[in-house]
């Protein structure tokens, strides 16, 4: 069995990605991280469609999501996960551009974990992903 | 004229006026009451006809009634009585036509001969005239009836054997009726609804029976789909089992309001969208510039004292790109705050101003403290809006008020309120620096900020409180003098007493 959770990271923004990957690691966050350019291919992913990589069984798992995404959004692929009782253990983390508290909230009612709004102010970002670690680290990541 | 004496005072007394004719038409006797009602003394009567050429009398309608005509003339000549022949005749004494109803009854004797002719004169002069007036009032009604721009149409609650309403019958409408609706007051007078609308319930005929049923009036705005328009109706009962509705055609208003209404969204979406997309790539430019910030750092230990100046140069360049791009996203999160408050939802209530202020000042006590603030509230009646909205109003111009007093003097806020007759203003008054003249509408406009440099701020206070009171429909203006403080004043509607 392997205990290395994967982070799988859905997000549009190939800049994004990059920022998240090198504040990740300078958190000290070393886990392997899986990036999808859109909702379409994280679900595919996890629901073991299509061509591409497939999810694995005992393999834990923690989702970061961008909410608009082309194709299926990220509120969509929330509301896919956490209504499927075979992933919706999965923890699920909103990183996204609004605080618009009604979307927040819309997040929360659907069951996201946690959920973290992208910054410009650097700091902010690094703090908020350094909280990730924390959370990542704390947060108990069930196998599936 | 009466030979006895008891039947000679009665016809004295009497109100009516009673005039005898001899067989050759010459008045014989006029009572005081017919003297008064043609207004001529008892010796201009005596002796004369009804053909004298003096008499000046119409028949209702304006034409000569001829002497030969009148009931005297004709009994005298047929022997016959007639009743209720109605004259208009001129009374020189007061200068006007008296009315009077004319009956006139043949005496004969034994032998039938024709003794003489009585007439009674009834004055009807103010019945008739009454009768006029009222004529003249329906038809100026009927003339407004025509003439208004709303339809009114008049009905008739129809009801079953068990006393239910069931239909409702028109009774009159007026020609906007047909103008809109395109039925004529024939196809619709004496109607049921059922049969003018064509239709197997008749419309609103809940609502409507009601008014009829109990009086009281009703008023509803409706969308009536086989006409496909918006109408807004007030019901009223002139009695019992009728209904009148006043009905205003408001198709045009709400069509406009559709529009706005849809241009409203539209908008506030670009704004929404825009933002939040605009935001996504600063996140990129922020974020990069940084980790070239820490690639110079790492930098920095291995390289010659030269390339170090170099370094400097290019930290300074990062630090504008980084200043800008946060700027940049400081109005972008700006823009998606004002569309968040054009799009919440407003919910209006009864406010208790006076609770709101003082939370509102509760939680800027530190700074009122620190800056030794002298607050003054007076008397804030209460009004109808939105409880965090109208808090909101009151943080910002509070806040704003703290913001811009001025250092050189003790700082002195005064929040007070009064009624009029439909609105509630509240005034914000403080002896802070002011407002130049030209800039006391800028100030509401977005992103708007007097003195960037000095004081803290995203430029959108004002703004967001004009925002939030036009949806409570209300209203702020300023009044300032600069150097000696601003007053905001605003107003929202009153509470309702019932």
């Amino acid at each position: 069995m392997n205990n290395e959770v994967i982070i799988l990271v859905a997000e549009d923004d190939e800049g994004h990605v990059g920022l998240i990957r090198k504040n990740l690691a300078r958190a000290g966050i070393t886990n392997k991280i899986i990036h999808f350019p859109d909702g379409q291919e994280i679900l595919d992913f996890l629901l073991c469609l299509g061509e591409g990589p497939h999810r694995e069984k005992d393999q834990a798992y923690v989702i970061l999501l961008d909410i608009r995404m082309p194709k299926v959004s990220g509120v969509e692929v929330l509301r896919a996960v956490k209504s499927n009782p075979e992933i919706k253990k999965i923890p699920v983390i909103m990183i996204t551009t609004t605080d618009d508290p009604r979307e927040i909230e819309n997040c929360h009612v659907l069951g996201c974990n946690s959920y973290i709004t992208k910054p410009v102010e650097y700091e902010n970002f690094v703090q908020a992903i350094r909280q990730l670690g924390l959370f990542l680290s704390v947060v108990q990541v069930p196998n599936l | 004229m009466p030979e006895n004496p008891f039947h000679h005072t009665l016809v004295e007394l009497i109100d009516e006026g009673i005039v005898y004719h001899l067989p050759d038409g010459q008045v014989s006797y006029g009572n005081p009451a017919a003297l008064r009602i043609l207004g001529v003394t008892r010796d201009q009567l005596m002796g004369k006809t009804s053909m004298d050429p003096q008499w000046k009398c119409i028949y209702p309608d304006g034409r000569d009634y001829p002497g030969s005509e009148h009931p005297a003339a004709i009994s005298l000549q047929t022997g016959q009585p007639v009743k209720d022949a109605m004259m208009g005749v001129y009374n020189f004494r007061e200068s006007r036509f008296r009315w009077i109803s004319i009956s006139s009854f043949p005496q004969k004797d034994e032998q039938g001969n024709l003794t003489q002719v009585l007439i009674t004169l009834r004055d009807i002069t103010e019945q008739k005239e009454a009768e006029e007036a009222e004529k003249e009032t329906s038809q100026t009604l009927r003339t407004l009836f025509d003439a208004m721009e709303e339809m009114v149409v008049l009905h008739q609650v129809v009801l079953d054997a068990q006393g239910l309403a069931t239909n409702y019958r028109l009774t009159d409408c007026n020609r906007a009726f047909t103008r809109i609706t395109g039925i004529s007051r024939d196809a619709a007078v004496g109607k049921l609804a059922t049969e003018v609308y064509g239709v197997n319930e008749p419309p609103y005929l809940h609502e409507f029976s009601q008014v009829g049923l109990t009086g009281t009036p009703y008023f509803f705005e409706t969308y009536f789909a086989p006409m496909e328009k918006y109408f807004a109706i007030s019901v009223v009962s002139p009695g019992t089992l009728t209904f009148a509705t006043v009905s205003n055609d408001i198709t045009p208003v709400k069509k406009i309001q559709q529009h706005l209404a849809a241009k409203n969204r539209e908008l506030e979406q670009i704004v929404y969208v825009a933002s939040h997309d605009l935001r996504s790539p600063l996140v990129n430019v922020d974020g990069y510039a940084r980790e070239l910030g820490y690639s110079v750092d790492e930098l920095r230990e291995e390289l010659s004292d030269g390339a170090v100046a170099a370094l400097a140069d290019m930290n300074e360049s990062i630090n504008h790109i980084r200043s800008s791009a946060q700027q940049m996203d400081k109005l972008l999160k700006g823009l998606l705050k004002l569309s968040r408050f054009g799009r919440a939802a407003i919910e209006v209530d009864t406010i208790q101003t006076k609770e709101v202020v003082d939370r509102v000042l509760e939680s800027l006590e530190y700074q009122i403290q620190q800056q030794e603030i002298l607050v003054e509230v007076g008397d804030l009646p209460p009004c109808r809006g939105d409880y965090v909205q109208v808090t909101q109003v009151f943080s910002n111009l509070i806040g704003n008020a703290i913001k811009y007093l001025d250092p050189q003097r003790p700082g002195r806020i005064s929040i007070r309120g009064f009624e009029d007759l439909e609105k509630v203003w509240y005034s914000v008054e403080d002896n802070g620096i002011g407002i130049k003249e030209n800039h006391r509408e800028s100030i509401f406009e977005i992103f708007h900020r007097l003195d960037p440099a000095k004081t803290e701020g995203e430029g959108l206070g004002l703004t967001i409180v004009r925002q939030l009171l036009e949806r409570m429909n209300g209203e702020i203006r300023v009044e300032s003098r600069v150097g000696e403080g601003s007053t905001f004043l605003f107003y929202l509607p009153k509470v309702r007493v019932e």
